[in-house]
C-alpha cells in the first residue's frame, strides 16, 4: 500500500528537523489536512521509533533526535490544530517524586507520549505531593504518572498518592508510576493504577488507562 | 587446577581477573555508596560533604562487615580535585543542604552547586559547564593545572582485604558529570554543538594521555574506566565509538603495557559494548553486565562467547533481587551465575549497579555465603 506519509516517518526516524519542518508545511501547502499530517504520519511515526527503542534498534540519543524533528513539526501544526478546535489524545502531568532527582525516564516517558499525540505537562524533579495536587486542580489531567529511581524516594510516591486521595482528587485521575526500584507489586501496594517498566510501554498502558476511564 | 590455598580476597580476585582458578569465587556486591552510608546510621550529609567518616573508611567497615572480598575505587583520576575548590553553604534544613563549591580561572570563576539529601548520595543542582563555549575554556585551565601526583595515597586502607583501583572516567562519564543539564543536555550536545564536542573530546583525550601514565606510575591493582554513563541505556554504539572508545582503546593499551589490570564498568545496556571491547580493546575485566529488565546481557552467552579474554564479574540484579526479593531469590540466582561463568574461572560473583540504600542486610550476607559455599572451586563447582 503507497504510504503517503512514508517520507514524514522516515524523517521523524532520522531526525531531520529541518527537512521534516519544510515537508510540513509542503504538504500544508498542498492542502492536506494538518490533523491528518499528525494522526497519520507524525503519531504512527513516533510509534514506529517507540518499537524500534523496545526491540534495542534505536538509542536515546537517536530518540531525542527524532523528539526534536517531532516538536519542529508540531510547531508548524499545533496552531492549527487548536484553530480547529482539534484536542489532543489526552493530558498527563509527570513528575519525578520530591527527593528525587532523576529525570531521564520521565524524560523519555513525556517524549513518547508526546508522540503519540497526547498532551504532557511536565513538573520537572524533586516535585512534592502539593504540587502534584496542584496540577491536578489546575489542568485537569487523565492520567498523572510519578517515577522514582531510588529505595528511598520510591516511598514517596504512596505518600503523594495519599496526599491527592485525602484532597479528594483520586477519583479525578488515575495513576501510573515507573522507575527501576518500582514494580507492579509495589504499585499496587500502593495504591497506583497501572506500572509501566519502560518508556516504550508507557504509551501503552496510559493509553489504556485514559481508555478505561472513558 | 583451582588454587586449593586459603587466599587473601586481594589474591583472590586478582587470580580470577587474571582468568585463573582462585581457591573459591571471588564476591564484590556493589556496595560502594548507599548501604556503607547507611551503616554509618549518620546522615548522608555527614559521609559525603564532611568526611564523617570518609564514604571509603565507611566502605571498608562494610567490607569487614559483610565478609566479602573488597572492591577500593574511591580514587578518580578525572575528578581528583587539584587545586582544592572552595566552599560556600547555600541552603541547609533538615531535608537536605545545598553547596556551592567553585574555582578561580584566568577566564571567570567554575562553579556548580550540589545537593546533599539526608538520606542519600549528593546530587548536581547546577552543572559546571553552563555555557558551552566560556564555561569550557574554565574547565580546560582547571584540568590543565592538576597536578595528578599522589593518586595512590589510599592503597594502604584497603591491604589484602580487597583490589586498590584508580578510576578514569570515559569521555561520557566526564561529560555528563560536567556539563549542567546532565546526561539528557550532554547527549544533545552531540548533535546540537557537533564541532564543539570535537574540541571538547579532542581535550579531554589529551587529558587522559597524560592521566593514564600517572594512575600507572602509581602502580595500583587496576585502573577502572569508569564508563556508568556510556552505557547504551542512556548513549548509543556511535557515540561509543566516536567518542568513548578512543578513550578505552588508549587507557587499556597502555595499561597492558605496564602489565597493569583494565577494568570497565558499563551497566544498564552494555551487551553489544561488551563485544566492541572484546575486539577492540585490551579490557580485562568487564562488568556489572546487567540482566534484563534495566540491562541486555545474558551470563552464560557472554561467557562463551568472550570469556576466554574477559573476566566477567555480576550480575545478581540489584532491583529485583537484592533489594525486593527474599534470601532464597538471592541464593538461587547468585548459584546460577556461578553455573553460568565461573566454570574455568575468570568470574567474580557481584549485583548490578549499587545495591540500594534499602537493601536487606541479610541478602548481602546470603550473596557473600553462596560464594564461600557453592562458589569453591575444590569442590568441583
Amino acid at each position: 500500500m503507497n504510504d503517503e506519509f512514508r517520507e514524514v516517518k522516515e524523517l521523524l526516524r532520522l531526525g531531520d528537523n529541518q527537512k521534516l519542518a519544510h515537508l510540513t508545511k509542503q504538504l500544508l501547502d498542498s492542502r492536506v489536512p494538518a490533523q491528518r499530517i499528525l494522526s497519520e504520519g507524525l503519531i504512527p511515526g513516533m510509534g514506529i521509533i517507540g518499537e524500534l527503542m523496545k526491540n534495542g534498534e534505536m538509542y536515546l540519543p537517536d530518540v531525542l533526535q527524532s523528539a526534536g524533528a517531532m516538536k519542529s513539526a508540531l510547531a508548524i501544526l499545533n496552531p492549527l490544530l487548536q484553530q480547529q478546535g482539534i484536542e489532543s489524545s489526552g493530558k498527563i502531568v509527570l513528575g519525578t517524586v520530591k527527593g528525587d532527582m532523576h529525570d531521564i525516564g520521565k524524560n523519555l516517558v513525556g517524549i513518547m507520549l508526546q508522540g503519540a499525540g497526547m498532551e504532557v505537562i511536565d513538573l520537572g524533579v524533586n516535585v512534592p505531593p502539593e504540587k502534584y495536587l496542584e496540577a491536578i486542580q489546575t489542568h485537569k489531567p487523565h492520567v498523572v504518572g510519578l517515577s522514582a529511581l531510588l529505595t528511598t524516594t520510591m516511598m514517596t510516591m504512596k505518600k503523594t498518592i495519599e496526599v491527592i486521595s485525602n484532597a479528594g482528587a483520586r477519583d479525578q485521575v488515575k495513576i501510573i508510576v515507573g522507575g527501576a526500584p518500582v514494580n507492579d507489586r509495589f504499585a499496587a501496594e500502593i495504591g497506583a493504577d497501572a506500572y509501566a517498566r519502560d518508556a516504550a510501554s508507557a504509551v501503552g498502558k496510559v493509553k489504556e488507562l485514559i481508555t478505561n476511564n472513558a | 587446577m583451582a588454587d586449593s590455598r586459603s587466599l587473601t580476597p586481594r589474591d583472590r580476585i586478582l587470580t580470577a581477573m587474571r582468568l585463573g582458578i582462585p581457591d573459591r569465587v571471588p564476591v564484590m556486591p556493589d556496595i560502594s555508596n548507599m548501604v556503607p552510608a547507611k551503616l554509618t546510621g549518620k546522615p548522608f550529609w555527614n559521609i559525603y560533604l564532611h568526611n564523617d567518616p570518609p564514604l571509603d573508611e565507611a566502605y571498608l567497615a562494610a567490607v569487614k562487615r559483610f565478609g566479602m572480598d573488597g572492591w577500593y575505587i574511591y580514587d578518580n583520576a578525572t575528578m581528583h580535585e587539584a587545586p582544592a575548590w572552595q566552599t560556600k553553604i547555600l541552603e541547609s534544613n533538615e531535608e537536605s543542604i545545598s553547596v556551592e563549591r567553585w574555582v578561580d580561572t584566568p577566564f571567570g570563576r567554575l562553579d556548580e552547586i550540589t545537593c546533599y539529601p539526608v538520606g542519600d548520595p549528593p546530587w548536581p543542582l547546577q552543572g559546571m559547564v553552563k555555557n558551552l563555549q566560556e564555561d569550557f575554556e574554565k574547565l580546560k585551565w582547571y584540568m590543565s593545572q592538576k597536578p595528578l601526583e599522589g593518586l595512590s595515597h589510599n592503597r594502604e586502607k584497603i591491604g589484602t582485604l580487597g583490589i586498590y583501583g584508580i578510576a578514569i572516567e570515559t569521555f561520557m562519564g566526564f561529560w555528563v558529570w560536567v556539563r549542567e543539564g546532565g546526561a539528557m543536555q550532554a547527549i544533545l550536545d552531540f548533535s546540537q554543538q557537533p564541532e564543539r564536542m570535537r574540541q571538547v573530546h579532542e581535550f579531554y583525550c589529551e587529558f587522559v594521555d597524560r592521566a593514564t601514565s600517572a594512575v600507572l606510575d602509581a602502580r595500583p591493582d587496576e585502573v577502572l574506566i569508569a564508563g556508568s554513563s556510556s552505557s547504551l541505556s542512556l548513549s548509543s554504539p556511535k557515540i561509543y565509538r566516536t567518542f568513548d572508545l578512543p578513550v578505552i582503546k588508549h587507557i587499556s593499551a597502555e595499561a597492558r603495557r605496564a602489565g597493569v589490570i583494565c577494568h570497565q564498568h558499563t551497566c544498564g545496556r552494555s551487551r553489544a559494548l561488551i563485544e566492541i571491547n572484546y575486539n577492540e580493546t585490551d579490557v580485562n575485566v568487564m562488568e556489572p553486565l546487567e540482566r534484563p529488565p534495566g540491562g541486555d546481557v545474558d551470563l552464560t552467552e557472554v561467557k562463551q562467547k568472550f570469556g576466554d579474554k574477559f573476566c566477567l564479574k555480576g550480575n545478581v540484579n540489584t532491583f529485583e533481587t537484592m533489594l525486593n526479593g527474599t534470601v532464597e531469590d538471592v541464593r538461587r540466582e547468585a548459584m546460577a551465575c556461578i553455573d553460568a561463568a565461573g566454570k574455568g574461572g575468570g568470574f567474580i560473583l557481584s549485583t548490578g549497579d549499587q545495591c540500594g540504600r534499602d537493601t536487606p542486610e541479610e541478602n548481602i550476607f546470603a550473596l557473600v555465603e553462596v560464594a564461600k559455599t557453592y562458589g569453591r572451586y575444590d569442590k568441583g563447582s
